[in-house]
């Protein structure tokens, strides 16, 4: 899979215009890709896809639904998703299955969120701060270079961070990828509502995008432009596709931290009783 | 014992179903059924009653004849009883009414 990414865009970049360049050039490009897009997206998507394969295989339809969303809970939660998993297999009656299956899915999703959404919230905005601050710091020090390195990669560590601390506080896998995600989109918003205001700022004290602190080919920048730039459909994009693997890693690595802890999978998956 | 007035009705209906059942197990499904309830209304109840120490749970075996896994069973304990039995007492005409409503 990475092989064939790398390929992809080794292709893309021979094919470019302007790498029409020396071979040498192309061969920085397919590392950087390799090492920055490549292989974190590779890792991110054969672990989601292998996660999700163990958490409905064999099952169909309705028994489908609610292992998936019963997957990877928390261990105080896993004997009530073993619980609504083995109800749903003693209904007979095929309507009803799948009223219990998506109503006790539902419920399944609901449950015990409140840390990991704590954590996402705190990270997308330390996200949005940090971008702030990126800005200014530079405009204080008259280095208009453009805010893009920093947005591009130091939110990956905090999302890799957040997911990693949502999956080890629970040791569950799922715990780290809701907080990894939820992080990753609070901090897409708050980061480029934080580029969007500060490339006005730049464009009216540089005349350059906030970005990459290049200059518009026509020379002027007006805030329309610059703000325009900021949220064009390509940033956004190419951030996403930077991003989205680190929750995923994030959460796989804090899960593993479950393996130093059998025991405490085991007695959730006993099935515990109290009378 | 935790403000039995701000139990929501579901939660008193939940509580009121498992105290007519006395000693004796109920499975999720049948609750449900037996309240018309949903699975999604239902589960967060009896985990949030099984944590707060209002529910003893088990596992009974699985039918192996059928291929079936084990069932989780709840009923009250001591605790839930006694929070039933206060509903009962101190708001009778509530519970009245969602005793009706789940029989």
């Amino acid at each position: 899979m990475l092989a064939a990414l790398a390929a992809v865009f080794a292709w893309i970049a021979v094919a470019a215009p302007q790498s029409a360049a020396t071979a040498a050039q192309v061969v920085s490009k397919v590392v950087d890709f390799t090492l920055f897009i490549g292989a974190p997206l590779a890792a991110g998507t054969v672990l989601l896809i292998r996660r999700l394969k163990a958490a409905t295989r064999g099952r169909l339809g309705a028994e489908r639904l609610l292992g998936l969303a019963t997957a990877g809970l928390p261990p105080a939660r896993q004997e009530w998703g073993t619980a609504m998993r083995a109800e749903l297999l003693s209904i007979d009656d095929p309507s009803a299955r799948r009223a219990f299956a998506r109503s006790a899915a539902f419920a399944a999703l609901r449950i015990g969120h409140a840390r990991p959404l704590a954590i996402a919230g705190t990270t997308g905005l330390l996200a949005a701060a940090g971008t702030l601050a990126v800005s200014r710091l530079l405009l204080a020090v008259d280095k208009p270079i453009g805010i893009g390195i920093y947005t591009m990669f130091a939110p990956v560590l905090l999302l890799f961070a957040a997911a990693l601390l949502g999956a080890a506080t629970r040791r569950s896998f799922r715990s780290g990828l809701e907080a990894g995600v939820v992080a990753l989109f609070v901090a897409l918003v708050g980061v480029f509502a934080v580029m969007a205001v500060e490339a006005v700022t730049w464009a009216e004290h540089y005349g350059v995008y906030v970005f990459d602190g290049d200059r518009p080919s026509t020379g002027h920048l007006g805030p329309g432009g610059a703000v325009g730039d900021a949220l064009s459909p390509f940033f956004i994009g190419l951030h996403l596709v930077l991003w989205v693997p680190w929750p995923v890693l994030g959460a796989a690595l804090g899960a593993a931290v479950r393996h130093r802890h059998p025991a405490d999978g085991a007695a959730a998956r006993q099935g515990s009783s109290r009378s | 014992m935790r403000h039995p007035r701000r139990l929501s009705p579901q939660t008193v209906a939940v509580l009121l179903a498992l105290a007519d059942q006395a000693s004796r197990w109920s499975h999720g499904y049948d609750l449900c059924r037996r309240l018309g309830l949903k699975a999604g209304t239902v589960y967060p109840i009896l985990m949030r009653l099984a944590e707060r120490g209002h529910l003893e749970t088990s596992w009974e075996q699985p039918d192996v004849v059928r291929g079936r896994p084990a069932r989780h069973l709840y009923r009250l304990s001591l605790d839930g009883a006694k929070l039933a039995k206060e509903l009962q007492r101190t708001d009778r005409g509530r519970a009245a009414f969602l005793a009706r409503a789940v029989v």
